[in-house]
């Protein structure tokens, strides 16, 4: 669970930025201009780097639409699969589909 | 920060954190020098304005921190002020800077990290700037207990101190500006 949650940076929080943009194919731009913040201060966001206000927290879980603990959290978050239907990504499985193209 | 510099027309790429250090090194280096240049000249006698003068040009030029130009925002979180009539300068065509734009002034605001980063420079820059201060005085304090301490210097005690504020102007008006340039890591592209 630790490999697919990195050590957050210096501000000890762990969040899913990363993961909601790319899922929503939005750039660091967009939400910058969403939330009237600097694109550098997402990117600072995304690895941890920079813990964001109260203020700025709630604007982006508003504009992602989410709570915002499903976004930012002090503990390592689970993996989503883990989380919808109770159970981890074993490494067969993992195995599985990156043969899964191979074989069709 | 602004990730350009916008140089009489020229757009400098200073989005590595290498660059920035190499211009701050620059700076101060061309400080040194011209200080150096104006103790041998005049002993700082009716030219040690200069260096203030100096210090603003480099704030405006590439520093920022104040007014439209330089890399920094401008530290007072706000945009420039706009006047209905040109000044004379720029009527006279003697400016030295890209007039200011006319659209919002979002680009000169600070978001909330870049106003914490603003606030930790000053931190930093507020203890050197304190002992730059101190160091006169403790001078002062020497030339009258143990003045032989001092002799070896080349100087006279006056032109020490004026020297030693000197420094402390140019870092009051530079280096809160020069740490964040020194700090910030490499800067990324906006996609």
């Amino acid at each position: 669970m630790q490999q697919n949650n990195p050590p957050p940076g210096e501000s000890g929080l762990y969040n899913r930025i990363a993961v909601l943009r790319a899922e929503r194919n939005i750039s660091r731009q967009d939400l910058a201009d969403a939330v009237g913040v600097n694109y550098q201060t997402i990117g600072f966001l995304e690895r941890g780097d920079y813990g964001p206000s109260l203020k700025l927290a709630f604007q982006i879980a508003a504009y992602f639409a989410l709570p915002v603990e499903a976004i930012f959290s002090t503990e390592p978050f689970q993996p989503l699969s883990q989380q919808v239907y109770g159970t981890a990504p074993t490494s067969s499985a993992t195995n599985q589909t990156r043969s899964t193209p191979h074989e069709s | 920060m602004k990730a350009e510099l916008n140089f009489f027309g020229k757009t400098l790429d200073m989005a590595p954190q290498r660059r920035r250090r190499t211009l701050v090194v620059l700076i101060y280096s061309a400080m040194a020098v011209l200080m150096v240049v104006l103790y041998l000249l005049t002993h700082w006698r009716g030219t040690g304005a200069y260096m203030f003068w100096a210090a603003m040009l480099a704030c405006r030029l590439f520093l920022g921190g104040y007014y439209t130009g330089g890399l920094v925002k401008p530290f007072n979180n706000k945009g420039p002020r706009r006047y209905d009539m040109p000044p004379p300068l720029l009527l006279l065509k003697l400016r030295i800077y890209q007039p200011v734009p006319s659209s919002d002034d979002s680009a000169y605001r600070n978001d909330e990290r870049e106003l914490h980063q603003r606030d930790h420079a000053h931190y930093l820059a507020y203890q050197a700037i304190g002992v730059s201060v101190i160091i006169p005085m403790f001078v002062a304090s020497m030339r009258v207990i143990r003045p032989a301490l001092l002799a070896w210097i080349p100087m006279n005690p006056d032109e020490i101190y004026y020297g030693l504020l000197l420094i402390a102007l140019t870092l009051f008006l530079t280096l809160p500006q020069s740490i964040l340039l020194w700090t910030e890591p490499d800067m990324e592209t906006s996609a």
